[in-house]
């Protein structure tokens, strides 16, 4: 078994977000940790699951799904790894990528915000992604219904390159109305997934993904987000990586902007109002 | 053999016919058939016809009785062929002089002491026997004020059988005070003047009486939006003469009508319940096609209070009267169509709960949630909403000046001086409001100036309107113009039609 064969193994049995996993592999290797589990040296309560699976699981029929759906497999060894992800605590064991590698190291921007925004939202994000693809920029963002599909549209719009993480499977396309939109993105730029092809989306992993968004890209905006949004979690998440965060104002009167006015208010994103401001603040942050 | 004959009418939603009751009487066992596919109302007028001639003295044939409703293959419903089946057999049985009866038309119910009650759909019953020739009617006493409206018509009321046969008998009968059609001046409870604030939801209202504009109010509860709605007709203009007929018909058959004043002037106001069925709201029925809440809102307002709580089916049902102007209803017993060109009012919540505005705090909806209740009124509904307008709570300086806002009868003059305006250009076109120009014309012959072209052309290149947005948003626009006199909409009047459309801004 080797080191590629090793990360198979464990991710399509380890579920993304976990520090105790990341550091164990960061101590041991991956592949210690593979015969470590098969020799049941781990808790076999706590972790019953992942045991089971890494015993019945082949690294070749891993690597063979992945390829079937068109993907690529990265693991933290290869050179097209990128580096950006380091900085997370809970770093992923891989990644599959439909598109282009190369996209990831691109300098990028995470535009994330509310699945119900207003049309203000949805022009803003959409008219910030094409100033930054501009400015030779990628555009990363979740995927979802609203902002994150504006921003994804603005940045295809201007021609440029945009990548969205998802929180399902690489195959699923959750969600389904934007099964054109993925088709689209994996053209010039890539479709990111922390876990096997035809696991669905459940709640649990739009947190962990929403980390990826954060940690692959230089800063992060938030365009409109509700008070309890899950945007703001991204926001978070880049400032704990110690990246830029920037918020986008609204009418205190709309409900849509009192996220992104709590992050202002909080001090946990710096305002901006025109592209320019924007690319002025990620320049001089340090 | 006796053969006694009567003249009424059988109504298909709004359209009557003719129909001939025979009576015959002949040797046999005493029996009764009732010939002509009555439904169940009819075929228990027998026993009602019964009670009421023996109660008035009279006799009732112990032989065989045949009624025939002519034409045979029309099927026949209610209970207002009492009185003419009545009368037909009185004439089989030769107990009146048959000059007075004959060409006089009979409507009206039978109670068992021989009162003659009212029954639905006279007005329009009159209309169709008018147009086959028919000069008299002796219609029930209750239905006197509605059937005089036919004035070129000489309208017998009556209040009993007895009273009826006395003038068949002698020509007498009780003269009756000359009805004043004149109606009092509508004491309009609703008006523009009792909403504080809501500048721009006043502006919509306005807009969407001059044009014919469909309307969305969007905003929490309280806000206001079903008072703003509930004052629409009060800005319309009243209806003309011929409005006025049609209306008050399609409310005569839904049974609609106030016995006092019964001629509609004032254009109609529809709120069904969010629960109501698509029967409710476009029409129809298993043995009388009656019309739904679309027609009754014919040249009026329709308003459908929390729109997303209605089910997606009934919303849909909209879509037909919204695009053709009216309802055409197909069953069994036959095709039916009503008038439905109404003017829409929908008011939405932001949200299920209703607390997703303001800052949003206390809502307790998760955003699929929103967004599943929002969707609701996606597609093509929401492609034939030309004005969307948030309706926000009032602040506390609004709520609180002394000054009453506008009232409703100074905007009505604003709406009638910019759709006479309107109606002056269309003069030589088959449309009289700018709701409905169609496309071909609006980029032919009714463009707004070359600046306001630019900006909308704009915004269709950066895909934020689509073609179809864009021809609603000269329509509007168009509305607004003539609102503020212009000759041709403005880059303004545009900017303002857009901004009405997309729903944001103040």
């Amino acid at each position: 078994m080797n080191i590629l064969e090793a990360r198979a193994i464990l991710f399509s049995s380890i579920e993304g977000g976990s520090t105790f996993w990341t550091r164990e592999i960061e101590d041991h290797g991956p592949i210690e940790v593979v015969r470590k589990l098969r020799a049941r040296a781990y808790d076999p309560i706590r972790f019953e699951k992942i045991i089971a699976k890494v015993f019945t699981t082949e690294p070749s029929t891993v690597l063979a799904e992945i390829a079937s759906c068109g993907c690529q497999f990265i693991t933290p060894e290869d050179v097209q790894w990128p580096s950006r992800l380091n900085d997370l605590s809970a770093m992923p064991i891989g990644l599959i990528v439909k598109g282009s590698i190369d996209a990831l190291q691109l300098p990028s921007l995470a535009i994330v915000g509310t699945r119900n925004p207003t049309n203000y939202g949805v022009r803003v994000a959409g008219d910030f992604a094409a100033g930054f693809v501009d400015r030779e920029w990628a555009i990363v963002s979740g995927g979802a219904y609203g902002i994150d599909a504006a921003a994804h549209r603005g940045a295809l719009v201007a021609e440029g390159v945009t990548i969205a993480v998802l929180a399902a499977g690489i195959d699923v396309n959750y969600p389904g109305g934007h099964a054109h939109l993925f088709a689209e993105i994996a053209e010039t730029g890539a479709l990111v997934s922390e876990v096997m092809p035809g696991v669905r989306a459940i709640p649990a992993r739009f947190l962990i993904r929403n980390r990826l968004i954060a940690a692959l890209s230089c800063a992060t905006l938030v365009v409109e987000a509700a008070f309890r949004s899950g945007s703001l979690r991204t926001a978070r998440d880049a400032a704990e990586l110690m990246r830029p965060v920037m918020a986008i104002p609204g009418p205190i009167t709309s409900p849509t902007s009192e996220g992104c006015h709590r992050l202002i208010g909080e001090r946990a994103a710096e305002v901006v109002t025109s592209v320019a401001d924007a690319v002025e603040f990620v320049a001089s942050y340090k | 053999m006796t053969l006694g004959q009567s003249l009424t009418v059988a109504l298909l939603g709004l359209d009557g016919q003719i129909v001939t009751v025979e009576v015959d009487i002949a040797d046999g066992l005493p029996a009764y058939v009732l010939l002509g596919l009555p439904d169940a109302a009819l075929t228990e007028s027998r026993d009602r016809v019964r009670s009421a001639l023996v109660n008035c003295s009279e006799n009732w044939p112990n032989r065989k009785v045949t009624v025939s409703l002519s034409p045979a293959w029309l099927p026949k419903s209610g209970s207002s062929f009492d009185l003419p089946i009545a009368i037909a057999l009185l004439a089989a049985q030769q107990v009146f002089p048959m000059e007075r009866s004959r060409d006089v038309l009979y409507l009206g119910e039978l109670a068992l002491d021989g009162h003659i009650r009212g029954v639905r759909g006279v007005l329009p019953s009159l209309i169709a026997a008018y147009k086959s020739g028919i000069r008299t009617a002796v219609v029930p006493w209750a239905n006197r004020v509605e059937a005089r409206l036919m004035s070129e018509m000489t309208i017998i009321p009556m209040e009993h059988l007895g009273s009826l046969l006395r003038w068949l008998r002698t020509g007498e009968r009780q003269e009756n005070l000359e009805m004043d059609l004149a109606l009092p001046a509508d004491e309009s409870v609703f008006d523009f003047s009792d909403l504080a604030g809501q500048d721009r939801a006043r502006l919509a209202a306005e807009v969407a009486a001059v044009g014919g504009h469909h309307l969305l109010l969007m905003g929490p509860p309280g806000a206001g939006k079903t008072m703003i709605a509930q004052r629409l007709p009060g800005i319309l203009p009243a209806l003309t003469r011929e409005e006025s007929l049609e209306v008050t018909a399609i409310h005569s058959i839904a049974g609609g009508l106030s016995a006092r004043s019964p001629l509609a002037s004032d254009a109609p106001f529809v709120a069904p319940h969010h629960s109501a069925t698509r029967v409710a709201m476009v029409g129809g029925g298993s043995h009388t096609i009656k019309p739904g809440a679309c027609s009754l809102a014919h040249r009026g307002v329709l308003f459908v209070d929390e729109a997303p709580e209605c089910d997606s089916g009934v919303l849909d049902s909209l879509r037909q009267p919204l695009e053709s102007g009216s309802i055409t209803i197909a069953r069994a017993i036959g095709s039916v169509s009503y008038p439905a060109r109404f003017l829409l009012v929908l008011a939405a919540n932001p949200c299920p709960c209703g607390k997703f505005s303001g800052r949003g705090r206390n809502c307790t909806c998760t955003s699929q949630q929103v967004r599943r209740y929002l969707s609701k009124l996606s597609g093509p509904l929401m492609d034939r909403i030309d004005l969307r307008v948030q309706v926000e709570p009032l602040s506390r300086v609004e709520l609180s000046k002394p000054e009453l806002g506008e009232t409703s009868a100074a905007i009505q003059r604003r709406v009638i001086s910019a759709r006479t305006t309107a109606a002056h250009r269309f003069i030589n076109e088959p449309w009289s409001l700018n709701s409905e120009i169609p496309s071909r014309a609006l980029r032919n012959s009714y463009q707004p100036e070359r600046a306001a072209m630019n900006f909308l052309h704009t915004e269709l290149d950066r895909e934020h309107i689509t073609a179809r947005g864009l021809h609603k948003v000269m329509r509007t626009a168009w509305s607004i113009a003539d609102l503020s006199g212009h000759i041709r909409p403005s880059i303004d009047d545009t900017r303002l039609a857009y901004s009405l459309r997309e729903g944001h801004g103040s």
